[in-house]
């Protein structure tokens, strides 16, 4: 017994639970609706969304279904879930607000990721960007599976699943894109 | 030949783990006959490497804590529906806390997190790789991390008990391919990533007094991630065989439920942890980022772990130097599996969190820092990234409020006169940045203002300033302004001063608004010198040197040609810099003067072998010789800001953060006697509450200014020293007594519903308030609300003295409005408050900010007061970015009565011939204005307007007459109640 009812375990376990895929998942996140979107703050909002959904949808598998059943249903498919909500939700609002990225709503979101430290930047324009830039130049559909691949570390099956394209198809523009990029690192 | 290669698709997948099973090994086939093919697959994991890296080194953006606080309350209530699951879970926890508490010789303290859980711990697995070589492999962010981290710990002295600040810390632990390793033959390496989970509780140091108010961290949103029941975890991907000592492997594909992990790492915790040994691990150095800042411990006994108690590593710091490891690579690059052949113990597995641990972790929260990484590394791959040593904020956990029984009617703290929050955080704003909550000192905002204190009589050093209104943030509940004027020292009567001028021009101090500021600033104060004065410039970078030997203040051309001759290059060693500047000053000692070192940095001591512990006692000691230290913070993102804040504590001296000309302006010249001259030492002020008639109390601000009760009369402890004509507020909000009995008793009757087997209650239990121990005093309760004491010493005496003043309940309500002081206090305390997303906020806005300041009439010679009104409105600018609402134009709210009484300009005019409505000349002129001379005529669509003083009140102007003739015929100190002719209408 000794003071530690079962209710207030419970609540940890699962508060736990959110908290570790908020962690996980949380900036990676970020980064992909902000690319999409261009715009920190409705990438925060996007985000939210997200995990708020993701909230739902576990009550409403636990209400639904046998309890321990239904914690494992989004086990295991989480990241691909997470991003394929994340990009819809993402496509709406830019749809619907029909924004376009403009160059002050990145230097904007540059400026609040960014924090400050103005030899940080010197340093990454010295040693990084070249690499960014040349991703930042492929093809939209390139960058996107590129970006899942290796800054969300998906797989070909998940980018697949959030994209809607085929795995093959992702291969192949990951290929494409890395066989450019190779490219371009070597010309210079 | 080879570019071929690289068209096909099969090898882009191989590398990148993508080929199904079949086929990876046709392809593993081609790989063992084509060595050209192994060349291309090694260049393109190189490339996929560095790419992965980079992408991954994108600044990463956090939810704001309301947001991660929205998803976990909703995750809260999917829980209440989803009680009856996992009873696995359960099991698991269990298991957990049998292995907790089975932890030898961990001392276990009740724990105050509202989760109730009777006992903290937090248990780090144990790494028992005996044979295996561990590489750490850097994360492109961690050393950010990292450098915060050990200057955070560096701030305060370490405990014993502290933990290695390094497990607190995500990082991937890379086995290496130990060709003696006898249970993962054929497998190149095992990659297992220690990652730390946050341990669930906090365990507090021995040391620490329970009753310290950092236990109310739990509360904090933000703290969501403290209540976990997640012990420390570290778990280790790899080919283990059934065989292999019971570290399991751990997917990281996908987030795991919490049970599940914790029994994952449960396990390897309890198998590990009698066979803890000497783990060989080698540091990696991976070019530019790992080796920065890293502690890396070597440690060459067998460890015991069951037998030791403190859990901590053990070892010693070698901290390396950004600068030389960089030097290191431009001269020989490092090889990414060269190691450095250092080794780290894992001693013990019991792990407590410090406080300073926990703090630094909301910090890092909040700062956006990422604090826990699972990510995977696919393959090793070239650091490309610059370390990065961010700034860092000591951690602020807000005062709670408390009821005032026992001794916890004593509210004590020493002053502080700092400034250097509010010009910090104007620089953020500026920036269009919402400042790092931490960074936000209530307290110090709030004295960087002038309230109009009346000044000392007689030879007093200061006046003493009581007021009470209601809060304007909550209104049940009072806010209660207590303010020290310090006394004023006229320019020409000051004493003579001895100054020693200590400037860093390390090659950090390069930038534009470093050293060219500081030789603005420093200029500017010799201009304010007299011939009585001395001034001496020492300089310190790789080495510390005296660049102008004590001269008179008459020789001013020497001195500016001097200031004007610094310049920047070399390393930082501030502590001999230190050292040799007060010796200067002792040198030219002053007797009847000020003597005073004055220091000028961004921050970075990089003091070498020395830690900061050693420089703070060295610092005290110098205090004692009667010479000051006062710092001057300059320049951004190196900034040390709790650094150097507690070094200007410890030196009796004041600490100011230098933006701009405009500052330094203020700190040198108008407030030059302020800044140089100490009129009272270690004072201190101790606020006892009348429980008769305060039901809680919170002091806000001061948090780091807070002292034990019963160091208010011990005169050995050091407190914050006051400069002439400085002045201290400090506000507390205060809970009438009846308003807390009504919460309490609400409170009581909501669980009183819950309750399942008591009979429901249908009138509320008696309340007899078990802890009203009402003083009373000659039969009756003592009216008075408060006492105010407050202890100081003269600045070269020992002896304290002390003045007290109790305030009557009475006069504090009896005050019909509030000062313009009052208002402007609580303007800057709830702007504090917003930009701190204090819990205890209340209905504390932008926009009411923006209202108390406008409501307040204190005069603003040096336009303090209208930057401030513009820090407001660029405030909440951001915070309509952050939030993505749409911002209203802000609009004071002023009653027509305040608005002609702010028209008059404090009685300078008096008798109004017009008002003009003009809303449209908000933009222009803000929301007030006091234009002056006007020939009249026509003006915003009206005719035949009359000529006068025109002041623009939003969102009209009022013309005056001129204010001579009128003065004596209409003198009022209340504006006159004559109701302003009605408005004009004009298109």
């Amino acid at each position: 017994m000794a003071g530690c009812p079962e209710s207030s375990k419970q609540d940890q376990q699962v508060s736990g639970w959110i908290s570790v895929a908020l962690d996980r998942f949380e900036s990676d996140l970020l980064r992909y609706a902000g690319r999409i979107l261009g715009d920190a703050d409705r990438a925060r909002d996007v985000v939210q969304d997200t995990f708020l959904q993701l909230c739902r949808e576990k009550q409403n598998e636990s209400g639904g279904g046998s309890g321990a059943s239904g914690q494992n249903t989004l086990n295991g498919k989480l990241a691909p879930w997470l991003y394929t909500v994340c990009r819809n939700r993402s496509l709406d609002v830019k749809r619907k607000e029909k924004r376009m990225t403009t160059a002050v709503d990145e230097q904007l979101m540059e400026q609040s990721g960014d924090q400050d430290a103005p030899d940080r930047k010197a340093e990454l324009v010295e040693t990084t960007s070249k690499m960014l830039q040349l991703v930042g130049e492929l093809p939209e559909n390139q960058r996107e599976v590129i970006r899942l691949k290796f800054q969300s570390g998906l797989t070909y099956r998940q980018i697949a699943e959030v994209t809607g394209l085929s795995a093959t198809n992702v291969g192949f523009l990951i290929h494409t894109g890395i066989k450019s990029l190779r490219k371009q690192m070597k010309d210079h | 030949m080879t570019e071929s290669y690289f068209d096909d698709q099969d090898l882009t997948a191989y590398v990148l783990g993508e080929l199904p099973t079949d086929e990876r090994a046709k392809f593993e086939q081609r790989l063992q006959t084509d060595p050209q093919l192994q060349a291309a697959v090694d260049e393109l994991r190189e490339l996929t490497g560095v790419i992965a890296d980079e992408l991954k080194s994108e600044p990463a953006d956090r939810l704001s804590a309301d947001q991660r606080a929205e998803i976990t309350a909703a995750e809260s209530a999917a829980v209440a529906s989803a009680s009856a699951q996992s009873a696995s879970a359960q099991a698991a926890t269990a298991k957990v806390d049998t292995v907790l508490s089975d932890s030898p010789g961990q001392k276990q303290f009740p724990s105050r997190s509202k989760t109730g859980r009777g006992v903290a711990a937090v248990v780090l697995a144990t790494v028992t790789l005996v044979t295996a070589g561990i590489l750490l492999q850097g994360d492109p962010k961690k050393p950010t991390v990292q450098s915060n981290l050990v200057a955070a710990l560096d701030d305060s002295e370490r405990k014993p008990s502290d933990a290695n600040p390094d497990l607190s810390l995500p990082m991937f632990v890379k086995l290496g391919a130990a060709t003696s390793n006898p249970v993962a033959p054929g497998r190149d390496e095992l990659i297992a990533e220690a990652y730390k989970k946050r341990g669930g509780e906090k365990v507090w140091p021995e040391t620490e007094s329970l009753s310290e108010p950092m236990n109310s961290v739990a509360t904090d949103p933000v703290d969501a991630l403290f209540n976990q029941p997640i012990v420390a975890i570290q778990s280790v991907a790899g080919v283990s065989g059934p065989s292999t000592r019971g570290l399991v492997l751990d997917s990281f594909s996908d987030v795991p439920e919490s049970a599940d992990r914790v029994s994952v790492s449960a396990t390897p915790v309890a198998a590990v942890q009698k066979e803890s040994k000497n783990v060989g691990l080698s540091v990696q150095t991976q070019p530019r980022s790992l080796v920065t800042d890293f502690s890396i411990i070597s440690g060459d006994s067998p460890s015991t772990p069951s037998s030791d108690s403190t859990g901590r590593f053990r070892g010693v710091r070698a901290n390396v130097s950004r600068k030389r490891v960089a030097a290191q690579q431009s001269a020989q690059p490092v090889h990414p599996n060269d190691s450095l052949g250092l080794e780290l113990e894992f001693q013990a597995p019991a792990v407590r969190y410090t406080q300073e641990q926990i703090q630094l972790a909301r910090k890092l929260k909040r700062s956006g820092m990422p604090v826990t990484d699972y990510r995977f590394v696919p393959a090793p791959a070239k650091q490309l990234f610059a370390d990065v040593s961010g700034e860092s904020y000591a951690s602020l956990v807000e005062n709670p409020f408390i009821r005032p029984a026992g001794t916890q009617a004593l509210s004590t703290f020493s002053i502080d006169v700092d400034t250097a929050s509010y010009s910090n955080m104007r620089r953020f704003v500026d920036r269009n940045q919402w400042p790092p909550a931490d960074s936000v000192r209530i307290e110090e905002l709030i004295n960087y203002f002038d309230y109009g204190y009346a000044a000392p009589a007689g030879g007093e050093p200061f006046s003493l300033h009581v007021e009470s209104n209601p809060c304007p943030w909550n209104v049940e509940h009072q806010l209660v302004q207590i303010g020290l004027q310090g006394r004023r020292i006229p320019k020409a009567d000051r004493p003579a001063i001895n100054l020693v001028f200590l400037v860093d021009v390390s090659g950090s101090m390069k930038d534009r608004n470093k050293l060219p500021l500081v030789k603005s600033a420093l200029q500017m104060l010799v201009a304010e010198m007299t011939e009585d004065d001395r001034i001496a410039i020492v300089t310190y970078a790789s080495g510390a040197g005296v660049q102008l030997e004590s001269t008179c203040g008459s020789e001013r051309d020497l001195i500016m040609e001097k200031i004007h001759g610094l310049s920047a290059g070399g390393s930082t060693n501030g502590e001999a810099g230190i050292q040799m500047a007060y010796d200067t000053a002792l040198q030219n000692f002053s007797k009847d003067g000020d003597n005073r070192v004055i220091l000028c940095t961004d921050g970075d001591f990089n003091v070498g072998v020395s830690s900061d512990s050693a420089l703070v006692t060295m610092i005290e000691e110098k205090a004692r010789s009667d010479v000051f230290l006062s710092i001057f913070g300059f320049g951004m993102g190196n900034l040390k800001d709790s650094k150097l804040e507690g070094l200007a504590d410890k030196g009796n001296g004041h600490y100011a953060y230098i933006d701009g000309l405009k500052e330094a302006k203020k700190v040198f010249v108008e407030e030059m006697t302020g800044t140089l001259f100490t009129i009272a030492k270690d004072v201190k002020i101790q606020v006892e509450f009348n429980p008769s008639h305060v039901g809680e109390y919170r002091l806000i601000g001061y948090e780091n200014r807070l002292m034990a009760a019963r160091d208010f009369a011990d005169d050995t402890k050091d407190a914050g020293e006051i400069g002439a004509g400085h002045r201290v507020t400090a506000l507390y909000e205060v809970v009438p007594v009846d308003v807390a009995a009504a919460a309490a008793t609400k409170k009581d009757a909501d669980v009183a519903a819950k309750l399942r087997y008591q009979a429901k209650q249908t009138k509320p239990a008696e309340q007899a308030d078990p802890d009203a121990v009402a003083a009373v005093v000659d039969g009756k309760p003592s009216p008075e609300l408060l006492t105010v004491s407050l202890r100081y010493k003269q600045p070269t005496g020992d002896k304290s003295l002390l003045i007290e003043r109790p305030v009557d309940a009475q006069e504090t309500t009896a005050s019909s409005s509030p000062s313009p002081g009052f208002s402007w206090a609580a303007a800057v305390a709830s702007f504090g408050m917003v930009l701190r997303e204090s819990q205890y906020k209340g209905n504390a806005t932008l926009e009411l900010a923006a209202e108390l300041a406008h409501q307040s009439t204190l005069p603003d010679p040096h336009g303090h007061r209208h930057e401030f009104a513009e820090l407001i409105q660029k405030a909440r600018v951001i915070h309509a970015r952050r939030t993505g609402q749409t911002l209203d134009p802000y609009i004071p709210m002023l009653s027509e009565k305040d608005a002609l009484k702010k028209a008059a300009v404090s009685g300078k005019y008096s008798k109004l011939l017009k008002t003009v409505p003009a809303k449209q000349d908000l933009a222009e002129y803000g929301a007030f204005k006091d234009f002056g001379k006007w020939d009249g005529t026509a003006y915003s669509g009206a005719n035949d307007l009359p000529p006068g003083y025109w002041v623009y009140v939003y969102p009209s102007w009022y013309i005056w007459e001129s204010t001579t003739e009128q003065a004596s015929t209409e003198t009022t100190a209340t504006p006159v109640a004559t109701p302003a002719p009605a408005a004009t209408k004009v298109k």
